[in-house]
């Protein structure tokens, strides 16, 4: 016996407008049958007789009727009994049963629809009760049954968007999780581990050993906020790991998420950048709640509130951001985190807030302070429901904290060494709006591959260049570096220096050929400065420890040859390397 | 829940935001502006509302994007406390006229 036990939706008869609805009719007296069937027949009804309850369940299933008319005794059973059995087989569509009686009694009419009888009709049977009664039950089924599938409609859908959001979101763990740099200093909390978040937090070390963080917070969740954070980390990624500033990376990022995003969606977001030296950071803030900075005793030494609107909304470029510059020591922390810890709500309605964050901030044992934050968080949010996610991060500015051999595995190509060079001439207002240091790396990089020594490769020309700039042409004494708050203050005279400047240029000039197995990098940076006294400077260097001179004594240590010439204004060096498959990983 | 209403001349229309401007009144809140193709400025009345969140952000984005379309400007008026410091962490202050 075939029992197709769902009617598909065009089964389901609309009473109105198809006149083959299906009636089953159950009733072992011929002549009660005949006239039942006549009757419905001649109202364009298509019938099927049977006599006893096992045809009667048989026909049930095989037939699959709209309706059923019951009699009230049966051969070896009763309606009562076989409406309840009738009844469990219609898989949740709406099957109305009307018992056919000859009883009259309020007793016996109230059993059949205590047994799950829709409705009764009393022989002998008036033709225009009968067409009231199934015309009206048949619009009930209707609506039932539209209804349930509708329901079945919504719930295949709301499955399948459950799936796609878990496998959408294990894509985006899958993309995150490997790329994230943690040398040790940093503790975070992302939440919401099935919905995917619009928070986001994001981790890299550029090749000159910067370190970058970016905590942010995309407006939405769900695939479009999905969507738009794999464009903020293909962006992110890449750049840094090219060696470019968060002022390039920020316009980067708004520029594309302006281009491709909906006006309504938009991405707030704090950028931190540490410098390699853990002496200073640069923090940007658009739209996210104040970046801290705290003493050892978790008081407040500096905030960083939103300085920009979020990005993606209007276009940016460069003079628009502005980093903040702090300087830091060991015992200082740095704390950023979304509006989902100062909107938690308690029970009263109450909001958490800044003031909450700030004062669980001030715990003396510095080292206990993240988990203490979120434990006041969680407690302050009690019973009630989490309503967005919580990213909540800290990062330790103690450099011994920080295991430098931690790094991501990036896959690196290396080819064997060739010959060739490259000039590159800066006239003064090259030298003023660009660094052209990632660049000059990028084309190496790509050139000869090199491996594992892009990083030391990128110190080197970003070392020299700055020698360069700061100190054959703009003259600038590093030892303002030694004075409080004189990593600012160099950075601001750096600045101005620049603006006011006239005819000065920089030649840039690299080498690279084979010798032996081995591949050697020369380059020369000649300025148009004034030059300096470098007999000093070299003397100098085998006992340099200050904050400042360090530029030249890493070209010293990573270089097997330097040499300054034309009054100081000229600077060469040679780099040497080697092809290998398991090269040192370490940063110097 | 939104309120609104149009001057005598059709050329502003005020907007009064409930006490919790939110994702829940994303249609109602188009709805409203969408058919005015003919407004110049459009008026955010915010003096009863003490809750926002970003996608309301989002919203306020979408009106002015419509504004823009017709050439018409965006006023935010009556905002503070916590409304007014959400505004100015998103640097809103400078996108919108502030009243």
């Amino acid at each position: 016996m075939s029992a197709s036990p769902l009617p598909r939706k065009d089964d389901v008869k609309d009473p109105e407008n198809d006149s083959a609805v299906k009636a089953l009719i159950i009733d072992d007296s011929k002549i009660d049958r005949l006239i039942l069937q006549k009757l419905l027949i001649n109202n364009g009804y298509d019938v099927c007789l049977v006599f006893d309850g096992h045809m009667a369940l048989e026909m049930f299933e095989e037939y699959q009727p709209d309706i059923v008319f019951m009699d009230l005794y049966l051969p070896g059973t009763t309606g009562y009994g076989l409406t309840k059995k009738l009844k469990q087989l219609t898989n949740g569509y709406y099957v109305p049963v009307i018992f056919v009686t000859a009883a009259t009694d309020d007793k016996a009419l109230e059993q059949c629809l205590d047994s799950g009888g829709d409705d009764f009709i009393v022989k002998p049977i008036k033709e225009r009760l009968l067409k009231a009664k199934v015309g009206s039950l048949l619009r009930i089924k209707k609506m039932h049954d539209d209804l349930l599938l509708e329901k079945e409609a919504i719930l295949k859908y709301s499955n399948a968007q459950a799936k796609d959001m878990h496998d959408a979101n294990k894509i985006i763990r899958n993309i995150r999780e490997p790329l994230f740099y943690n040398p040790g200093n940093i503790k975070y909390s992302l939440e919401a581990q099935y919905i995917i978040s619009g928070d986001m937090l994001c981790s890299a070390v550029g090749p000159s050993g910067n370190h970058i963080v970016m905590v942010g917070d995309n407006t939405g969740h769900g695939l479009p906020a999905a969507i738009g954070s794999l464009i903020i980390y293909d962006v992110f990624y890449s750049m840094v790991r090219k060696g470019f500033e968060i002022e390039a990376i920020i316009e980067e990022i708004n520029h594309k998420l302006f281009r491709l995003l909906p006006s309504d969606r938009f991405f707030a977001v704090s950028l931190i950048e540490i410098e390699p030296e853990y002496e200073m950071i640069r923090v940007w803030n658009a739209g996210m709640p104040d970046v801290i900075v705290t003493h050892s005793d978790g008081a407040i030494k500096k905030r960083v509130a939103s300085l920009h609107m979020p990005l993606g909304i209007k276009n940016l470029n460069k003079d628009d951001i502005e980093p903040v510059r702090i300087t830091i020591n060991n015992s200082n922390r740095i704390y950023a985190y979304s509006d989902g810890i100062t909107d938690i709500f308690n029970d009263k309605g109450e909001l958490f807030g800044e003031e909450s964050v700030l004062v669980s901030l001030r715990i003396p044992n510095a080292d206990d302070r993240f988990d203490h934050v979120m434990d006041n968080a969680n407690k302050f949010r009690d019973s009630h429901t989490q309503t967005d996610d919580i990213l909540f991060v800290e990062i330790n500015c103690d450099k011994s904290a920080v295991n430098i051999d931690e790094k991501v595995d990036i896959k690196q190509d290396e080819l064997s060494p060739m010959h060739w060079s490259l000039n590159l001439d800066l006239q003064l207002d090259a030298i003023r709006h660009t660094n052209p240091v990632q660049v000059i790396h990028q084309t190496i990089s790509r050139l000869q591959g090199l491996g594992n020594h892009r990083e030391k490769l990128f110190l080197i020309l970003s070392e020299m260049y700055s020698n360069a700039v700061e100190h054959g042409i703009l003259g600038l004494d590093s030892s303002i570096k030694e004075e409080e708050n004189g990593f600012i203050k160099y950075y601001e005279l750096r600045q101005s220096g620049l603006e006011k400047i006239s005819n000065v240029s920089l030649s840039i000039n690299i080498d690279h050929h084979a010798e032996n197995d081995k591949g050697v990098v020369s380059i020369a940076m000649e300025d148009s400065g004034d030059g300096f006294d470098y007999t000093k400077v070299v003397s100098e260097l085998s006992t340099n420890n200050k904050k400042s001179g360090r530029g030249v004594a890493l070209l010293a240590d990573l270089c097997r040859k330097y040499e300054y010439s034309n009054g100081g204004r000229s600077l060469k060096v040679e780099y040497e390397w080697e092809c290998s498959s398991d090269s040192n990983k370490k940063l110097i | 829940m939104l309120q609104a209403n149009k001057s005598d001349d059709g050329r502003v229309l005020t907007i009064i935001l409930p006490e919790k401007f939110d994702f829940q009144l994303h249609n109602e809140f188009r709805n409203l502006y969408e058919p005015e193709k003919n407004v110049k400025s459009l008026v955010l009345d915010m003096n009863k509302t003490s809750y926002m969140d970003s996608s309301a952000l989002g919203m306020m984005l979408q009106l002015k994007e419509h504004a823009d379309s017709c050439n018409g400007k965006v006023t935010i008026k009556n905002a503070k406390g916590n409304i007014m410091q959400i505004i100015e962490i998103a640097h809103f202050d400078k996108l919108f006229t502030m009243a």
